[in-house]
């Protein structure tokens, strides 16, 4: 195509066909895409389901988990052994908090925290705001013969007095009394 | 492919040629006017003429007040790299600055129209490199990358225009040496502008600075490379070296001499050092699974990109991103670059480090040169499609936000009785509250002339009050390391600002990073109870506070050696703890202070320092978490407060009677758990604990 006029001669380059393409393309895209904009975080997906929204189980009264445990030998005391736990739990009953978190070896309670404090990646987890108070950590000693052969569980309770067995890491005390 | 007709088609009638010069003018220029058009249609001229008000439902006082209280300083003569630190220069504050010295100084305006201003300059940088890189691509080429860059990923202004600096930086650098090796530049004029392309970077930001003599290397490491079988381009290569080296140099002695009036002292490169040196261990943040998976993708397909270009290089071409120079050194420098998202892992940071590889993406897809009629047209719609993938048009692509940006009739109120309007700005409640109350305060009870301490990083309340925030760092939260910890206490003692505001770590105060405010920076919170005692709690957990030297004299602190926590231990593996061990507390003490050695390798300096929680068991069997940055290989005194953070308040009490109350059961035991962000994190090697003290603060 050649447009004339007053010895002007025109001629469309041969690039108008890709930037004619390309503006349709870019206007189709900004009118139509529903895609977030790039400041928004990518969304959790299958990919990712490792860290994507939790639901509470069906009927569960209390849940949490105990994430970390471990054992150090007391540098003072022989036959020693500090422990160190950490977790969350969170009461599924409306109106009702956990009151406490104990450490148990055969049905007795060795230890027992009633403070928490706030675990953000819980509650954004399972999208639930009450869930924010929900971190504990335990700490106390044992003798060492106290664990050998026993196992070691922890329990939580809420205001309603339901209690759960909170399921937990693996771990080994065995290894650690053994030292 | 020629699609003009043959030439004895008739003539087309004269009233078309209007029509025809303008379409010839807009494809000539286009790269221009969408430049021109996206600067034009973000302009916020309705904010400006309305006078309405900037709505911020979520008040953040740490960020938001870096940026107000810069402009401030700017308006008032204080100026970053001369008369403070920050991790951005001079050029930036100045640059953000000019609007509100325009327009006049508000709250609003202070923080709305920098954002503006960066995202004007974003563009006008983008468009720059544009016609740097892709300056053999038809204009309408530029205009496409100008939009799908800015328009697409150009979120973020405050900090993708520190970035598109950087690629402006290796942009110039590679430009530069490219001319002069053919012929078409001198070795003189190209390595001063490199040289001024680099001193610009470091007066705009300390990473800026950096990066740009990242690029520098990469950019000349690269031609070495392509010329090494040609001495004489060698030879070049090396001048140009040499002659930008010294021309930096003169420079780096120029801006000493007219910021410090001292040529060699270096303090504002000094000051870029410091702040960058402290990255990797002060702003360390985990990376979410999914956001590492994102830019992992995004990453390698960007790479691979890269990978694909470097086979159909074609050093014959027009196009510099056809060219081995640029495929070789792109990557390498978007590598380089990568480390902002990895060592702050937020998504915020991730994406702008993303920023480069997507630029370079672009460019290489639409920087292609001539072209079978195939490519030429699927490679531009290759660009679109792959954008449009990652992520949707911004604002600036809206035809209605662009409309709005102009919309002069706006409402002066705030949106509802969930906001406090205070200086051009509503402020989410109950934030809005705090500054509202203290800013009164302030006026009435100091002198427009009188400096302010503000603990630890409000500084808005300050410029609120229309009262300078003293202190040699801009905010208490970068004072990281010896350096810097020197300068703010300088800083303060020099300015010796008579009254203050001290926020008391609670809901309303961000730990930032869940870092206690005392622990991160003690030595700044020692030197404020040490001089100042608090007059009023003007609302709860805000105190104004006036300065006292006679504290100073007065204030001892009582140590009490804890010689059960000395000790050395091996890291062995992630995610530990490890004992520090027990503690005989004495009655009445205050604090624990541990100096100790947190051991890395070496490697650190490429990767990030890990996450590190001292846990003190009470008493009461209750638990003190504290969260703590310590720099590494660097005996450090780390304080710790064991009980309520909020009750370190009472230490600014003129009466030494009210500063040991409050529950305090006494610190049983001490252990560190020190566990690594992420994969790129590294673990410590050893925890040593040189000295141990419990610390009661006194007062004669």
């Amino acid at each position: 195509m050649t447009a004339t006029s007053g010895g002007t001669t025109w001629r469309l380059r041969k690039d108008w066909i890709p930037a004619a393409l390309s503006a349709i393309a870019l206007l189709a895209v900004a009118t139509f895409s529903r895609r977030a904009e790039w400041s928004e975080p990518p969304r959790v997906s299958a990919v990712t389901r490792g860290v994507s929204k939790l639901r509470v189980p069906v009927g569960a009264k209390v849940v949490g988990f105990v994430d970390y445990v471990a054992a150090v030998p007391d540098k003072e005391a022989l036959g020693k052994l500090n422990l160190t736990a950490r977790g969350w739990s969170a009461s599924c009953v409306p109106g009702t908090t956990i009151v406490s978190v104990a450490a148990v070896i055969d049905g007795k309670a060795v230890a027992e925290t009633k403070q928490f404090s706030e675990r953000p990646d819980v509650s954004a987890a399972y999208d639930q705001a009450e869930f924010l108070r929900s971190g504990w950590n335990l700490w106390f000693s044992l003798e060492k013969d106290s664990i050998r052969g026993h196992a070691l569980s922890f329990r939580a309770v809420n205001s309603k007095g339901d209690s759960q067995e909170l399921p937990s890491v693996k771990f080994d005390l065995t290894s650690s009394a053994d030292r | 492919m020629e699609l003009a007709t043959p030439p004895n088609t008739p003539a087309q009638p004269v009233i078309l040629t209007p029509l025809v010069r303008l379409l010839r003018f807009c494809a000539r220029w286009i790269d221009w006017i969408v430049a021109i058009v996206l600067v034009i249609s973000s302009a916020p001229v309705g904010f400006v003429i309305s006078g309405a008000p900037l709505v911020l439902p979520h008040p953040n006082f740490a960020d938001d007040s870096w940026m107000v209280d810069i402009v401030y300083k700017a308006t008032s003569g204080t100026w970053l790299g001369r008369d403070v630190v920050f991790t951005y220069g001079i050029l930036y504050q100045w640059i953000i600055a000019v609007p509100s010295r325009v327009v006049g100084f508000s709250l609003g305006t202070a923080r709305q129209l920098p954002e503006n201003v960066l995202l004007a300059l974003t563009i006008i940088i983008t468009f720059g490199i544009s016609k740097l890189l892709l300056s053999s691509a038809p204009a309408w080429k530029r205009a496409l990358f100008l939009i799908l860059a800015v328009g697409f990923f150009g979120t973020y202004w405050t900090f993708i225009a520190r970035t598109s600096a950087e690629l402006s930086t290796f942009a110039i650098f590679l430009v530069c040496v490219d001319h002069v090796l053919k012929g078409k530049m001198r070795v003189g004029v190209a390595s001063s502008l490199m040289a001024i392309a680099s001193i610009s970077a470091f007066m705009l930001s300390a990473d800026t600075g950096i990066y740009s003599v990242l690029a520098f290397l990469i950019v000349l490491g690269t031609f070495t490379i392509l010329a090494w079988n040609s001495r004489n381009q060698l030879l070049l290569v090396l001048k140009i070296g040499i002659a930008s080296t010294t021309c930096f140099a003169a420079l780096a002695v120029l801006v000493n001499t007219l910021l410090n009036r001292r040529p060699f002292a270096f303090q504002f490169l000094r000051d870029a050092f410091a702040i960058v040196s402290t990255y990797r261990w002060i702003e360390t943040t985990p990376i979410a699974k999914q956001d590492a998976w994102f830019a992992a993708c995004v990453a390698a397909v960007g790479f691979l990109t890269m990978l694909l270009a470097w086979h159909w290089r074609d050093n014959t071409s027009t196009a510099l991103t056809r060219r081995s120079s640029f495929l070789l050194s792109a990557p390498v420098f978007a590598f380089a670059m990568l480390q902002t998202g990895l060592v702050r892992a937020d998504w915020y940071h991730i994406s702008v480090a993303l920023y480069p590889i997507i630029v370079f993406v672009l460019m290489i897809l639409l920087g292609s040169g001539p072209l079978r009629p195939t490519p030429s047209i699927l490679l531009p719609l290759l660009a679109i499609a792959g954008s449009s993938v990652l992520a949707g048009p911004s604002g600036l692509l809206n035809l209605r936000v662009m409309v709005q940006n102009y919309q002069i009739a706006r409402s002066t109120n705030c949106p509802s009785e969930e906001f406090s309007y205070l200086d051009r700005t509503c402020f989410g409640l109950p934030q809005g509250e705090i500054i509202k109350r203290t800013t009164p305060y302030l006026q009435e009870h100091t002198q427009p002339k009188d400096l302010l301490l503000i603990y630890p990083y409000e500084n808005e309340f300050g410029d609120a009050a229309r009262r300078q925030v003293a202190g040699g760092v801009l905010q208490n939260y970068l004072v990281g390391g010896q350096y810097l910890i020197r300068r703010q206490l300088q800083g303060l003692e020099k300015q010796r600002p008579a009254y203050g505001l001290y926020f008391v770590d609670n809901k309303m105060v961000w730990q930032i990073d869940g870092i206690s405010n005392f622990s991160r920076t003690p030595e700044v919170w020692l030197y404020m109870q040490s001089h100042y005692r608090a007059q009023d709690e003007i609302i709860s957990g805000v105190f104004a506070i006036v300065r006292d030297d006679s504290r100073a004299a007065r204030i001892y602190q009582k140590a009490s050696s804890l010689p059960r926590l000395r000790g050395s231990s091996r890291v062995t593996h992630d995610a530990e703890t490890i004992d520090i061990g027990a503690v005989d507390w004495p009655e009445g003490a205050d604090f624990l202070k541990l100096k100790m050695t947190v051991g890395y390798p070496v490697t650190w300096k490429l990767r990030k320092a890990s996450e590190l929680s001292m846990f003190l068991q009470l008493a009461d069997g209750s638990v003190k978490q504290v969260n703590l940055v310590i720099p590494p290989n660097v005996p450090t005194e780390v304080w710790l407060y064991p009980w309520e953070e909020t009750d370190l308040s009472t230490f600014l009490s003129f009466s030494e009677l009210d500063w040991h109350t409050g529950k305090r059961p006494p610190v049983t035991r001490v252990q560190l758990y020190i566990k690594r962000h992420d994969w790129y994190s590294q673990l410590p090697t050893s925890v040593t604990v040189q000295e141990a003290d419990a610390v009661r603060l006194e007062m004669n």
